[in-house]
């Protein structure tokens, strides 16, 4: 089964509507089923070793997220059955299920994005915003920050490393870990700038900016065309506004 | 055409009421030679290098200029407001950023200009495949940019220039991060391309631009302090020793210095 860029975009708008609206076991059934399709669907594999790697640290973070979110709210919210634990604390059921119902929304959310950002290179992306029509101004901004997403991990493995070469243990505990980020988030947001500038510049330079319609392929560029999947994604994501539209009226 | 440069009282901020970083920059850069602009960090040829390349005044629009720029027979009052593609060929300091990084291939990168270009078909393909022969690049068609060593980034770049033809070529500092081998290539390159356009080079040394260059600039704090051919320049040489380092100096300043910087030259670059 071979997807394009715009049937995985429009299921992955589908899929976070659709994390809206289930409730959290059948979210956390969403999340299995796609664990399991981003093995066996060839066109939501992971580009490259370096992306399969990042899908499983990121999903590693966030299902850490979800546990500590529903932990959290069990231990704060009142209401329903109350289950003691040790030292003196007590779990809601209500404080659960409110954490749970959240955290799964945010991982089903989570993982759609990833399979999308992980199947598809930014050079794709490009390609089909181009023929969705986009402004070339748009374009470029977004494939700046794209860019600057997709080297984020290594800047921060490159600062992390040169720290530790002058003796700051940045990496030796969870604790140091993120007071190390804190410390090099500003020096990293300023190089993210200059290097978005420089790109920019480099790009206009090459002729992106021309005016003219942009021709990744070296054709032009056709318009973009909605297959029957897109189509039915987009229908289904319509379905889900409106039911969520007509939930808050109820409310 | 090959184009003559010709700049006059070029004066240039990039906000108004905060200092020039250009002042004064008179230059005649003659049709078919090769200019180095040569100075410390801050001399203001980066500057020089992206305000003739339009960069500068397409993308800084808060900047305030004056004076006037004569690039063949296109003038501009007083700088160009949008980048000259594709008549000119800026290469950036930092290769990584130059390289498009939304494409999957070389062959892709190379095409990138033809592309913006709207050129397609058999003239895209036979210019993609002649750049790729030219800077030895066939073996990594089809790799990923990203993938690439830092010499090989830097033929990448250089041949993305070369594909759309441009007359004028800007080379920032190009080889800063290069082996001698690597550097060896680049003064190849430059001897070969005045013979279809116009280079103008920044470099903080003197050793590389003594190989190629036709025209000596020296700069400091955004002024041009000397402007000459050859021998005026190794004539003037200590005048200026303390804003260029040299690691020939001691042959330099010596009683034979020409000839022995001739002879190490010829050494090193060919």
């Amino acid at each position: 089964m071979r997807f394009d860029v715009g049937e995985k975009l429009s299921a992955t708008l589908f899929l976070i509507l659709l994390a809206i609206i289930l409730p959290w076991y059948l979210n956390a059934a969403l999340v299995l089923c796609l664990l399991i399709a981003r093995s066996t669907v060839p066109s939501i594999r992971p580009a490259s070793q370096v992306l399969r790697r990042r899908f499983r640290q990121l999903s590693g973070y966030f299902t850490i997220v979800v546990v500590l979110m529903t932990l959290v709210n069990g231990l704060l919210m009142e209401g329903g059955t109350q289950w003691e634990v040790p030292g003196g604390f007590s779990i809601s059921r209500v404080g659960l299920e409110f954490g749970l119902r959240t955290g799964m929304r945010l991982l089903v959310i989570a993982t759609s994005l990833l399979l999308f950002f992980g199947s598809t290179t930014i050079p794709r992306i490009a390609q089909f915003l181009q023929s969705a029509g986009w402004p070339v101004q748009l374009v470029m901004t977004l494939l700046l920050t794209l860019h600057f997403v997709e080297t984020l991990p290594d800047r921060v493995s490159m600062i992390f490393t040169a720290q530790e070469a002058r003796g700051a243990p940045v990496r030796a505990n969870m604790f140091a870990r993120t007071k190390g980020f804190f410390l090099i988030l500003s020096p990293l947001v300023l190089s993210a700038i200059v290097e978005s500038i420089d790109r920019s510049m480099a790009l206009e330079l090459r002729g992106f900016h021309r005016g003219t319609k942009l021709t990744f392929d070296g054709e032009t560029a056709a318009p973009g065309r909605m297959t029957i999947v897109s189509l039915a994604f987009l229908v289904l994501s319509f379905f889900c506004i409106l039911w969520i539209i007509l939930q808050w009226f109820q409310q | 055409m090959v184009p003559t440069i010709d700049i006059r009282s070029l004066h240039y901020q990039y906000f108004e009421g905060t200092p020039s970083v250009l002042t004064d920059i008179n230059l005649h850069v003659p049709s078919g030679s090769c200019a180095a602009l040569l100075g410390p960090a801050g001399a203001g040829k980066t500057t020089l290098l992206q305000v003739l390349s339009g960069v500068v005044g397409s993308q800084f629009t808060t900047g305030k200029a004056d004076g006037r720029i004569l690039i063949g027979d296109q003038e501009f009052l007083p700088i160009p407001s949008r980048v000259l593609f594709p008549e000119v060929g800026y290469l950036m300091q930092d290769v990584s950023v130059q390289l498009s990084g939304i494409k999957e291939t070389v062959a892709e990168e190379l095409a990138f200009s033809l592309d913006n270009l709207g050129i397609t078909g058999d003239e895209r393909s036979r210019r993609v495949s002649a750049a790729l022969s030219e800077f030895d690049l066939a073996h990594l068609a089809h790799r990923a940019p990203s993938r690439l060593s830092g010499g090989e980034l830097q033929r990448v770049a250089l041949a993305s220039l070369l594909v759309s033809n441009p007359s004028l070529l800007l080379l920032d500092e190009p080889i800063s991060a290069l082996d001698s081998m690597a550097q060896q290539r680049m003064v190849s390159f430059i001897r070969s391309a005045k013979r279809t356009a116009t280079v103008l080079l920044s470099d903080s040394g003197i050793d590389f631009a003594l190989a190629v260059a036709d025209l000596f600039v020296v700069m400091d704090g955004g002024r041009i302090l000397f402007t000459g051919n050859r021998n005026q320049f190794l004539n003037s040489l200590q005048s200026f020793s303390h804003l260029l380092p040299i690691s020939l100096w001691d042959e330099v300043l010596s009683q034979s210095r020409r000839m022995t910087v001739d002879s190490r030259i010829t050494r090193v670059f060919t």
